[in-house]
This record gives structure tokens, sequence and C-alpha cells, in this order.
């Protein structure tokens, strides 16, 4: 018997429609448009309403859910955070609480980065941005505090063009997102080759698989539209043809028709799994010092499927050798940014007072 | 012998060159000897002139072809010189006559700014005058006869600076343009409208075209191209409606005035149409037409003639009534019968131009000694102004009165036989079997009555100059003398002429007649005898009316203004030449001058104006477009944001991703 | 788990952080604001990065993130400087105060909406100093 099928993407759930789209990225430019500060404020609430709205759109329309509870979780409350927060920055009047806003969308984008394997960054992002950059803005704004309400503070310039320039980018990027990465139609198929392996007879394969010419069909599509990735769609391609001459009106061999959807569904799983990524040309010399070639526990994964567990020996390892150069450039334009600094603003002495 | 055939090009090709060389070397090189070259081509050209005489009346016609102009499949154009009697005829007349202006305007125009410039521009005239008479198809002669005009533009507006002298200038090449609307509508037709066995004709050289009208398969419009022809002499040649701009041409220097507007360019008309001789006859109705015309002319120009207080005005009107006797002789030149010869035809058309002939000495004759006169009253011609200048100008008197004695017809000089040639011819035409006669019957009254008045109001003219006692104006300074020799003998020999000429050629020897009469399409005239009737006629007519003038400018002087303010309004419509000059400007000249102001008014402000519109066009757009360009960098990032906004949909709507 | 699926997820926040780090640096005057904007467009870039390296399973976008803070760092450095010369030339942080750039001829951009005045809050009440009684006031409540 095969593996049970385990998609980790529950499929009744529409993976972000262009009309969830739009309507999110409106609500989104509507509420943003309305906070963004003016002598005389708009209502906040109705600004407030219109984000929140859009944020619930958006988690549920545009956020796919897995079967991890705990990252799911996590996943929400870090991005609601970092988001909330950012519209904070971009709104708020005082000066030093957008700072403070934005050290919390610092902190909430670590907590993402921790959730994608990634704890050096992590620590790296909050020492060095929040601890170092936030702390030195904050002292430039205190330094150049004005007394009361300023024009820098209360009016926007252009809120309604900003706004829009921001927000049609938004949509442009969700919606490529969206055309990249949803596999609704090959979930479907493959759910339908999962339901047709749990039933014995070729006969009640061939009902549960449906029109022969429609299944064909849709598989074809599915395997013309990953064109990127050659691999799994000529996979996809030869295990389609495989089940074609399986697939007879009459004396049809139940277990070889079987072996083919088995082989199929191993071929659309493939093609899931690659959904979106461009693969790296066959013969290409990569570096082995960035990648975990080490094989896993599970010889059934295939290589490279996952981050090393020691993220800060790989990690230091891997610059040190196939980046070493920019490190040194990095270091260099360290020095080069902190005397600029100094010779910027050394004409204190001399200058007004 | 000396054959002048083969020469026949050197003769408008001397005045050419002079008229280059005097114009590109005159006023820096050449100076006060500018008038050299042209009187030294006009010189030549007249001995040649005088040799191509001879040589016709030994060989008879030649034609020489030089140059093809164009040609396009059976179309045939080329600079085609003829050679014929009536040709040598005019050549001798023109050459001669402007040799003699020629030397006289060396004295005339003595010190006058512009020296070479007016003698380049006599010897172009003289280039175009008898490259026109040479010509052997009309096209050529089309282009010779605007040559003939602009040449009298330049030398009528020779003054340029003179407004008057400037619009006298534009009137008469703006008039004489009329006229040559219809002559080159004229040519057109008989290009193509006239057909020989059924194919057009597509020739304009007067042997093919005349040839052709002769024989039996012609067909063709001939009255109409007739008609439209004499347009072209109408305008060139001054009569009733296009004669307005003769009188004005007096603007320019009186030597001008002889030579183009007496002598030589006014008679193009007269020539062009006793040329086309062939055409005319077969068209009695075009005869008709060209008849009246002219007596209509001649009365109307010593009618008005009879007032005038300038004495060149006089003159000029005493041309246009001339030119209008030649006309109502050319005119007469009727067949009675369509497709037979008449010796009728070259008489009258002998007549014309033996007029045209002794016209040329006796005008010149009488506009240089207006000239002198002029240059000892120091520019002043109104007779007004001045009086009995016989002792004071004795050879210009002599010579003005035998010049005033040969134009009003006094008995055995030479304007008597022309004039009486004439009216015999009109005569001729008013007999039984002729078409119109009736008409010409009255064109021969109508004559009289004008020989009569010609003779009355040249005479008042010499008497307001030369008797009485002697008045002169300021202008003319302390001592008034008589002109310089230089002036004094061409005077001298035109008097000459204008005395003798006409008894030697024609009367009783008929050299003229016979010598003319051996131009093709002529055919030879009988002799006949004078006609007593009409000599006697019309010396007695001429005699009272210089008898009358005598009576009333030496006799009683007082009597003229009691007769001119018994009838004021004869007076006021002869005075002001009919009023003619008015009325043109009314319904013609105003009209077009308000086009002209409405098409000014036009261009700049409607065309100008649209096109100053689409050059506010960008200014406009730079001005729209500039605010984006506020100063704010923040503002230049959002342009870009938003561009790229842009750029961004249109991908995405473009390839569906 | 497989991580591709998920990676969608990360993408579509970090676009968001990129979006209204955007509005906020076209829109907002103040120019430690501006730059505080900035600063949160490079970390939803970052997110991405990250992303992007559990998906493909390499470090490269961890690399390549650890250099965009390096920059990040000298970026705001500089920014600061230079903010704070710009502060003292006009004692203002108004980015509209910078407008020579203009076309010549054409007037500056100046704002015509009032601000709304603050409502000016009592001064803060003054000790009088040590030693001396203070001035009394007379007492207009009891409790």
């Amino acid at each position: 018997m095969p593996r049970p099928l385990v998609l980790d993407v529950p499929v009744s759930a529409p993976t972000g429609s262009a009309w969830a789209i739009a309507l999110s990225v409106i609500l989104g430019l509507v509420g943003v448009y309305l906070l963004l500060p003016r002598p005389q404020r708009y209502p906040p609430l109705w600004g407030v309403a219109a984000t929140a709205l859009a944020l619930l759109l958006a988690g549920v329309f545009l956020i796919r859910s897995s079967g991890a509870a705990v990252e799911m979780v996590l996943f929400y409350l870090f991005s609601a955070i970092a988001i909330i927060a950012g519209g904070l920055l971009v709104t708020h009047r005082n000066p030093v609480k957008a700072a403070l806003s934005f050290a919390l969308v610092v902190l909430s984008t670590c907590g993402l980065f921790l959730l994608q394997a990634a704890p050096f960054l992590m620590a790296a992002t909050i020492i060095i941005y929040a601890g170092a950059i936030i702390v030195t803005f904050l002292f430039v704004i205190m330094l150049a505090r004005q007394s009361g309400i300023s024009d820098a503070d209360a009016r926007s310039r252009e809120p309604l063009l900003a706004s829009i320039a921001g927000f049609v980018l938004l949509g442009a990027i969700l919606f490529v997102l969206q055309a990249t990465y949803n596999t609704n139609d090959l979930d479907d198929l493959l759910a339908v080759t999962d339901r047709a392996l749990h039933v014995s007879s070729p006969e009640a394969m061939q009902r549960a698989l449906g029109n022969k010419r429609e299944f064909f069909g849709r598989f074809r599509l599915e395997a013309g539209r990953r064109t990127a990735a050659a691999e799994p769609a000529r996979s996809l391609r030869a295990a389609l043809t495989d089940l074609d001459a399986e697939w007879k009106e009459q004396n049809a061999n139940g277990d070889r028709m079987r072996q083919a959807l088995v082989r199929l569904r191993e071929a659309g799983l493939e093609a899931r799994q690659r959904q979106g990524s461009l693969p790296l040309p066959v013969g290409l010399p990569l570096s082995t010092y960035s990648q975990n070639i080490v094989p896993g526990p599970n010889p059934d994964q295939p290589r490279g499927a996952s981050l090393p567990s020691e993220n800060v020996a790989f990690l230091g390892r891997s610059l040190f050798t196939d980046y070493l150069l920019a490190v040194e450039l990095g270091g260099t334009l360290l020095l080069v940014a902190t005397i600029g600094a100094i010779a910027i603003s050394a004409r204190r002495a001399e200058g007004l007072r | 012998m000396f054959d002048a055939i083969p020469y026949l090009w050197l003769i408008p090709a001397f005045p050419l060159a002079a008229s280059v060389l005097t114009a590109f070397l005159g006023p820096r090189l050449l100076r006060k000897h500018s008038h050299w070259p042209c009187i030294v081509g006009a010189v030549l050209s007249c001995i040649l002139a005088f040799g191509v005489l001879v040589a016709i009346g030994r060989q008879g016609t030649e034609i020489r072809e030089y140059y093809t102009w164009f040609q396009a499949g059976d179309v045939y154009v080329g600079f085609t010189l003829r050679a014929d009697a009536l040709t040598a005829i005019m050549l001798v007349t023109v050459t001669f006559i402007s040799s003699l202006i020629a030397i006289y305007s060396v004295g005339y125009m003595h010190a006058e700014e512009g020296y070479a410039r007016f003698f380049a521009e006599i010897a172009l005239f003289l280039f175009s005058m008898t490259g026109l008479v040479l010509a052997e198809n009309l096209l050529l002669l089309y282009a010779f006869w605007e040559g003939v005009g602009l040449c009298s533009y330049l030398l009528i507006g020779f003054w340029f600076t003179k407004p008057s002298a400037a619009e006298a200038a534009r009137k008469a090449f703006l008039v004489t343009r009329l006229g040559d609307i219809g002559f080159l509508i004229g040519i057109l037709v008989i290009w193509s409208q006239f057909h020989l066995n059924g194919q057009p004709l597509y020739a304009l050289d007067y042997k093919t075209v005349f040839d052709a009208v002769g024989q039996a398969g012609f067909e063709g419009p001939i009255t109409a191209a007739c008609l439209l022809l004499f347009c072209g002499a109408v305008g060139k040649s001054a009569q009733f409606p296009l004669h307005v701009w003769l009188p004005d041409a007096m603007e320019g220097p009186t030597p001008v005035s002889a030579l183009i507007h007496a002598a030589t360019m006014v008679t193009a008309g007269v020539y062009m149409v006793a040329r086309c001789t062939p055409l005319f006859e077969r068209a009695p109705d075009a005869q008709l037409v060209v008849g009246c015309i002219g007596g209509f002319t001649a009365l109307l120009a010593a009618l008005i003639a009879l007032t005038q207080n300038d004495l060149k005005r006089v003159l000029a009107y005493s041309t246009i009534s001339q030119l209008g006797y030649m006309f109502l002789a050319l005119g007469s030149a009727t067949r009675p019968e369509l497709d037979r010869a008449n010796p009728l035809v070259t008489m009258a058309v002998v007549a014309a131009i033996f007029h045209l002939f002794t016209h040329a000495f006796f005008k010149a004759l009488l506009f240089l000694a207006a000239g002198s006169v002029m240059h000892a009253m120091g520019n002043i011609i109104d007779m007004r102004r001045f009086g009995g200048l016989r002792y004071a100008l004795p050879w210009t008197r002599w010579t003005f009165l035998s010049g005033a004695a040969a134009l009003a017809g006094f008995p055995l000089l030479s304007g008597f036989w022309s004039k009486d040639e004439i009216l015999s011819a009109v005569a001729f035409a008013g007999e039984e079997g002729h078409p119109y006669r009736a008409a010409y019957v009255v064109l021969l009254i109508v004559g009289l009555v004008t020989a009569g008045l010609t003779a009355f109001y040249t005479f008042r003219a010499y008497f307001l100059t030369f008797s009485g006692e002697l008045r002169t104006p300021p202008e003319a300074g302390h001592h008034v003398h008589e002109s310089p020799p230089v002036m004094v003998v061409p005077l001298v020999i035109l008097a000459i002429g204008a005395l003798v000429i006409g008894i030697i050629v024609e009367p009783f020897t008929h050299w003229f007649s016979g010598f003319l009469a051996l131009t093709p399409y002529f055919t030879p005239i009988h002799e006949h005898e004078f006609n007593w009737l009409l000599m006697v006629g019309s010396s007695i007519i001429a005699l009272g009316g210089i008898g009358l003038a005598w009576f009333l400018y030496v006799f009683q002087p007082g009597v003229v203004t009691r007769l001119a303010s018994a009838v004021p309004g004869l007076y006021q419509l002869s005075l002001n030449k009919f009023y003619l000059d008015e009325l043109y400007s009314f319904f013609l000249v105003q009209p077009v001058l308000g086009l002209a102001a409405f098409g000014r008014a036009f261009d700049l402000y409607v065309v100008d104006g649209l096109v100053d519109l689409l050059g506010q066009v960008p200014r406009f757009l730079g001005l729209m477009f500039r605010p984006i360009q506020n100063g704010l960098a923040q503002f230049y990032a959002l342009a870009m944001a938003l561009g790229l906004a842009v750029f961004l949909i249109a991908l995405v709507w473009r390839y569906g991703w | 788990m497989n991580p591709v699926p998920m990676l969608a997820n990360y993408l579509v926040v970090g676009a968001i952080l990129f979006a209204l780090g955007a509005v906020g640096f076209l829109a907002r005057r103040n120019l430690i604001i501006m730059f505080l904007s900035a600063e949160m467009m490079l970390q939803g870039v970052a997110l991405n990065l990250v992303a992007f390296a559990r998906a493909r399973a390499n470090l490269q976008g961890q690399a390549f993130t650890l250099f965009i803070i390096t920059v990040a760092a000298c970026e705001a450095g500089i920014a600061l400087a230079l903010i704070l010369m710009l502060y003292r030339s006009r004692r203002s942080l108004d980015v509209s105060l910078w407008q020579d750039l203009r076309e010549a001829g054409q007037e500056p951009t100046v704002d015509e909406e009032p601000l709304p005045l603050e409502p000016v809050s009592a001064p803060l009440p003054r000790l009088s100093p040590a030693g001396l009684e203070p001035q009394q006031q007379e007492e207009t409540s009891h409790v």
C-alpha cells in the first residue's frame, strides 16, 4: 500500500483569489490614507477599522494554513504585530512613538526569522537594529526636538498619491505571488488520484478518476504550466503516458494501473513540492560550504531539503569561505562609514552653533 | 555684294551685348562714357538693318533657325528669326530712330544719376524690340513682347524714388498685362483649336499657320483668335479701353517717351496685327472691331488733347490718336469675298505701316523737341508757365514746327501722305460690296473730324509754347539757352525726315508699298490713282484747324477762356480725360486693393495667428508640466514610484502571471 | 513538513512590510520617519531572503541578509549625520524646506492649512528658593 497522501495544505482553503487580493489592498489603502497625519485629522476610527478589516481578509484568504498549528499561531502573531507596528510607524505623529514602533517591527521580524531557522540572524538583527540603530535614531530625535507640533510631523506630502503608489505595488506583488504559488488545481488532481488509489478494481478506479479526456487534459495543462521546472514536468508527462497506456476499456490490469497511478502521484507530489522554484542547472559546480549535503536520517527525503541545525557554525563557515571578499569589503565599508559620519558632523566646531 | 542675311542674329545681339556690358561695367568703369556701348550697338544694328533691307529687296524672304527652344513629340518651338519686307521696314525704323534718340540722350541725361542704368535699359529695349519684329513664331513674339513691357516699366520708373513715377510704371505694366492675357489666350487658341484636315495644328510659327489658314481643309475659330490677339494690341498700343497708361508714362525721361511711347514700342501692336493679316482678312467681324476701336480711340484721344496743359500729355494723347488711325487702317483691310484675295487688304496694311513709319519720325521729333524745351525751362513742361520761346530756342522752334506741321497733315508733308492713304483705304472699305460698309463710312467721317482736331491741338501746343511774349519760369535760371549740339543734331535729322520722307518714299515712286508688298501673303497692289476729293478735303480740314488755332491762341487769346467758361461741362470732361481713370479706379482698382488688404489681413491674423498658436502649444505644454519640478525630492521619488506602479500594472495585465 | 508551500506566506508578509515602508517614505515629511520607513523596507527584503534561504535549504539567503544589515548600519550612520547637518541649517526636520532644486521662476510650495494650535499647558508650578517664604495666595477652597 502506498503511503497515505498527506497534503500539508487543506485543499478546501482557496489561497488568495484575485478578488481577495484586490479587496484587502483597497481596504488597506483606504485605511492608511485615512490614518496619515494631517493638520485636521479624520476620525481615527474609520482608518483603524479599514486597516483591521484589510488585515483580517489578508490573514484569512492570503495565508495558507498548514498542519503545524504551533508554527501557524506563531506566524500569525509575529506577522500581525509586525504589520500593525509598521502601520503605526507610518502614521503616528509623534516621532518618538514612531521610532519605538519601528523597534517593535524589528522584534517581530526577528521572531519570523527564528521561525525560518535563522537564529543567528535573529540575534544579530536585534543587537544591531533594535539595539544600536534605533537607539541612535532616538538620540537624534531628542537632539532635534521642536516644541509643539511641527510641520514635519503633522503634515503629509501627497497622502493619496503615496498610498496609491505603495498599495498598487503591493497589489502587483501579491498577484504575482498568488499566480506563482497557487497549487489548487494540482491539489484537486492529486486528491482525485489518491481517492482512486484506495479502491481495488480497475473499473472502480476508472470511475473514481472520472472522465478520461478531462482528467488527462487537466493533468497535461498542469504539466505544461510547470515549464520552468523541466524535470518534474517531464516525469509528470512520462507518468501520464504510462497511465494512458494502462487505461483500457476492457481487460485493464488492476496492478499495472495501480502502479501507474502511484507513479503519477509521486510525480505530482514532486511537482507540487518544486512549485515556484527554479531548478539549478545540471552540472553547475556549487560550493559545498554553504550547503548541507550531509544526508539526513531519513533516506526517503531528497538531499539538501533542510537547513543544517548548527546554524551559526555553518553560517560562519560559509561566510568565511564563499563570501570572504564580501565580508572584508563589508568591514571596510563600516570603517569608511564611521570616518564619513565623523567627517560630516565634525564641522560643529566652526559652524553655526 | 554684301549679304546681311547670315548676320541676322547680330541685329538683336549687338544691343544685348551693349546692355550687358553697360550694366556690368557702366557704374564703375565707364561712368560718364556709359553711352558708348549703347550707341555703338544701336548704330551697328542700324547698319545691319539697312543691309537686310537691301538683301530682302534682292532675294526675297528668308527664314533662319538658330536654336531649339523646346520640342515635345510633334510640337516644336524654336528661336527662329524671319527676315521679310515687313520686318525689314520695322527694323530700319526702330534702329534708326533708336540711334538718334540714344545720341540725343547723351545730352539730355547728362550728369544724371543712373546714367549707365539708363543706357543699359535702352539697349535692352532695343534688343527686345528687334527680337520682336524678327521673331518667326508667336511664342517668341510674346516673349519679346513681355521684354519690351519690362523695359518700358524700367524706363518709366527710371526715377523710381519719385512716387508718381513708380506708380506710373506699375500702372503701365499692369494695364498692358491685362491685354497680354488676351494675347496669350489667343496664342493658345491658335495652338490648339486650329485644325487642318482634322488634325490640330500645334504650331505657332507664321509659315505653318498662315499656310494652313489659306487651305481648304482648315477649320478653326479665326474670329475669336483674332479678337484675342487684338487684345494684346489694345494693351500694348494704348487703345481704348486700355489707353490709360500712356499719358501717365510721361513720368519717364523724355527720350524714353520719344523712343518707347511714340516711335517704337507702342507700334508693336500695329506690327503684330499687320503680321497676322492672313488671319484678320478672313475675319471681317474682327476687322470691324479693330476699325471701330481704332476710330473711337482716335476721336477720344483728340478730344482729350484739346484741353491739356502739359505739353507731353498733349503729345501722348496725340500718339494714342495716331495709333487709332493705324488700327483704323488695319481694320479696313476687308475682303468682299472671303476666299478671294483683294488688293484692298494690301493697300490698307500698307497705309497703316506707312503711317507708322512717318509717325515714328515726326512724333519722335516732337517729343525730343519738347524735351529740349524742358531742358531749357528747368524741367517745367506746363505750358501755362512759359511762352514765347521762339527767339530763345530757335532750332527747337523750327524743328518743332516741322514736326507739328507733319502731324497736322499740312499738305505735301509726310504726315499728309500717310494720313491720306489711311483715309482712302477707309473710303475704299466703305464702298459697295465690302462687309459692314456703312460702318466704314461712319469711320471715314470720324477720321476726317479727328484730322481737324489733330491739327488744332497740335498747333495750339505750338502757339502756346513758342508764340507771344517771352515768359520763363523761375526754375529756368537766368539765361534760357538752346540745347547743345548733341541734342540739336538728331532734331534736325528727324525734322528733315518728317518733312520729306513721305513724299520721297511713297506717293509717286511707290517704293514703300512696292517693297512692302513683297511680304508673303500680301497680294501685289495695282497702281491706283489718287483720291483727289479726299486729298483736297483733308488739306482744307488741316489748314482750317491750323487757322483756328492761330486765331484762338495768337490773334485773340481771350476768346478761349470765354469759350471754356461757356461750356464748362464739356471743358471739364475733356480736361479730366472723360473721368476714365476715376471710373477704372472705382470699379476695378479699389476692389482689387480691398481684396489685397483683405488678403494681407488674412495672412497676418489668420495664417500667422495659426502658426503662432501652434508655436504657443509647446510653450503652453511646458507651462503645464512645469510645476512637477517643484524642488521637493520626495515628490520626485513619489513620481518615480507612481511610474513604477503604472508599469507594473501594465506588465501584469499583459502577461497575466 | 515541506517549507516550499509555506514560502508564500512569508513572502506576503515581506511584501506588506515593503509596501508600508514605501508609503511612509513617500508620504511623511519628517526626515527621521522617512529614514525609518526606508529601514522598514529593508526589513521586508530581509524577511524575503531568509524565507527563500529556508525554502532552498541553503545559507545563501542568510549570508546576504547579514550584508544587508551591515550596509543598513553604515547607511544609518551617514544618514543621521547628514540629518543633523540639515537640522542645524534650518532648525527643522521638515524635508519640504529644501526646495531649491525647483525651476527658476517657480513659486515655492508652501503649506496653506494652518496647524491646530497646541493647547498651552499650564506652566508647571515652580518651587520658591529654599529659605524664603512663598507668597501666600488666598485660600480659595476648604477641603
